[in-house]
């Protein structure tokens, strides 16, 4: 379980995350969204302790993250799936890994071969595909068998075989009874992967509510905005929709349309 | 594609029965893995090896073969143990502190510090071990590197019967001297590099400290010159390595205090990088 309690990040006078309170429970699928810039990789960077709060809380199962005794043992991560050492091969990055948190070498070997990279064990991660990239990350996330797993934008720029992939392996560690958190800007994405959402826009909480209910919302607003709906059910919008109808006020860039009812209906069209 | 994943009945934050945490061990055995496994460090120590005794071949094949014309002055001038290790000093430290440095600074580069510090957010472990397992390396190639130099270089001038033995005074303490400066300025700009973290600026900066500050010190009035110079982190390496007796001006130190100002520094940026490291986001 992880808890953030009035978490608040200010860079200089620029706050890029003001006041945020949320749980995140076991056993479901917590998708993370928001706007580009919403904050997300920072609250990230704040669970896993690399950014430090300028005020607020942020505990996983009660402890705050630095102070867990074997962090890779309950919590994985994916920040950057290019962050590592391009002349290490894939298993000696991922032993380099490994042994700060006494993990078994053969972990390594097992978790390479979980995601599908055995074959390439020994090769230098200069030349891996960005598909390849996210993989190894996820292996190094598995690492040590957590109990929580973040991902940060896992699906960016991976080919549609690769967003099947992971969005698979993430139900699945879900279905183990695991806390899999997964930020993503990509509303279609997350309809299909997440169970419950946390939806942040220019720092501040937006939303914190399950898929359907968040649908439900973002549909009377949409539809109350005059959204023109082509869909068979004319009482419920994309999650795209109802994301662009709740968050039209946090978006920082509009590619010139103004804020609200356009801003919905362009979701609509979008959405096509 | 999909295999279960077996799972612990570890719960988050839960302290394990015996009350073990991710430690110092741990983090020095990752820190081997990751110096040995990339190849800039055979590169660099190969180089570091290969330039010293080169520099000590070159030097003493030159004066072997000039010996006969040189006129006894020079003769008596002549240090066969600093001409010998000098290479070291000036050329290995070129090499050391690229190595110093990226053992930080590519952390930074390629982002992995990120990754580094979620499976080891004890960051003061990370940083020391880090420091520690380079040490060690640099520790493992220069002094051999040192000896190295002395002896080729003394076999070659083995035909001016002037080369110096292990016994003479100071000679030891040249070899030694030469070695421990090397170490240090690897170790100083492993510190400058967790004050920058970046590789270029790191090694523009120890570049300028250790040669060219020197340089600029010269401009200086002669008096002025020689109290600024022992306290500069580069200023005097060759009088270090020297053989002769205590130092000829007033101004300098011995080798030792030469080596104390440059460890002096090293420990400043170490603990300066330390702080640093743990107060700043990553």
């Amino acid at each position: 379980m992880i808890e953030a309690r009035s978490l608040t990040k200010r860079y200089g006078s620029t706050a890029a995350v003001t006041n945020l309170s949320f749980t995140i429970r076991p056993g479901l699928v917590t998708g993370f969204l928001g706007p580009n810039g919403a904050g997300k990789t920072t609250t990230m960077r704040m669970i896993l302790g690399l950014d430090y709060p300028s005020s607020g809380t942020v505990t996983i199962g009660g402890v705050p993250y630095a102070r867990l005794d074997y962090p890779m043992r309950h919590v994985g991560a994916l920040l950057e799936a290019r962050a590592r050492h391009g002349g290490r091969t894939a298993r000696s990055h991922l032993l380099t890994l490994a042994q700060t948190n006494d993990i078994p070498r053969r972990r390594v070997d097992e978790v390479l071969g979980l995601v599908g990279l055995a074959d390439v064990a020994g090769k230098r991660t200069k030349g891996f595909s960005l598909g390849m990239s996210q993989r190894l990350g996820i292996a190094a996330a598995l690492l040590g068998d957590p109990q929580i797993l973040i991902f940060d934008e896992p699906v960016n720029g991976l080919d549609a075989e690769g967003i099947v992939w992971i969005r698979t392996f993430m139900r699945s560690l879900a279905a183990e009874g695991r806390t899999v958190v997964v930020s993503s800007h990509l509303m279609s994405e997350m309809e299909n992967t997440a169970d419950h959402l946390i939806v942040i826009g220019r720092g501040h909480l937006i939303a914190d509510c399950g898929l359907d209910e968040f649908i439900a919302r973002g549909s009377e607003l949409a539809l109350a905005n005059g959204v023109r709906m082509q869909s068979p059910a004319p009482t419920k919008v994309s999650l795209e929709q109802a994301f662009m109808a709740l968050t039209a006020d946090s978006v920082d860039y509009h590619a010139g349309l103004p804020a609200g009812r356009e801003a919905a209906q362009y979701g609509t069209e979008a959405g096509r | 594609m999909m295999t279960a994943v077996t799972t612990h009945e570890a719960r988050p934050g839960a302290r394990t029965a015996r009350r073990r945490r991710a430690g110092l061990a741990g983090t020095l055995r990752s820190e081997v893995t990751k110096i040995i496994s990339v190849r800039s460090t055979y590169w660099a120590l190969v180089l570091l090896v290969l330039v010293s005794v080169a520099w000590s071949v070159a030097s003493s094949t030159g004066t072997a073969a000039h010996w006969t014309h040189m006129s006894a002055q020079d003769r008596a001038g002549f240090d066969p143990t600093q001409s010998s290790v000098i290479g070291l000093v000036l050329l290995g430290q070129l090499v050391i502190v690229v190595l110093g440095a990226l053992t930080i600074t590519a952390e930074y580069s390629t982002q992995a510090i990120r990754t580094s510090l979620t499976v080891m957010p004890r960051r003061g472990l990370l940083y020391g071990a880090k420091a520690a397992v380079f040490a060690a390396v640099a520790v493992a190639v220069a002094f051999p590197a040192s000896f190295l130099a002395w002896f080729v270089g003394q076999r070659l001038l083995a035909s001016t019967h002037a080369d110096a033995t292990l016994g003479q005074p100071n000679v030891l303490r040249a070899i030694l001297a030469s070695a421990i400066s090397v170490v240090l300025a690897g170790l100083f700009s492993y510190g400058l590099g967790a004050v920058l973290r970046s590789t270029a600026a790191t090694i523009t900066a120890v570049y300028g400290f250790f040669f060219l500050v020197p340089q600029l010190a010269r401009a200086l009035p002669t008096a002025w010159y020689d109290d600024a110079i022992r306290w500069l982190p580069g200023g005097q390496f060759d009088g270090a390595i020297s053989t002769s007796g205590p130092p000829v001006s007033p101004h300098l130190f011995s080798t030792w205090g030469e080596l104390a100002v440059l460890g002096g520094y090293t420990a400043v940026l170490l603990i300066c990088g330390a702080v640093l490291l743990r107060r700043r986001d990553a």
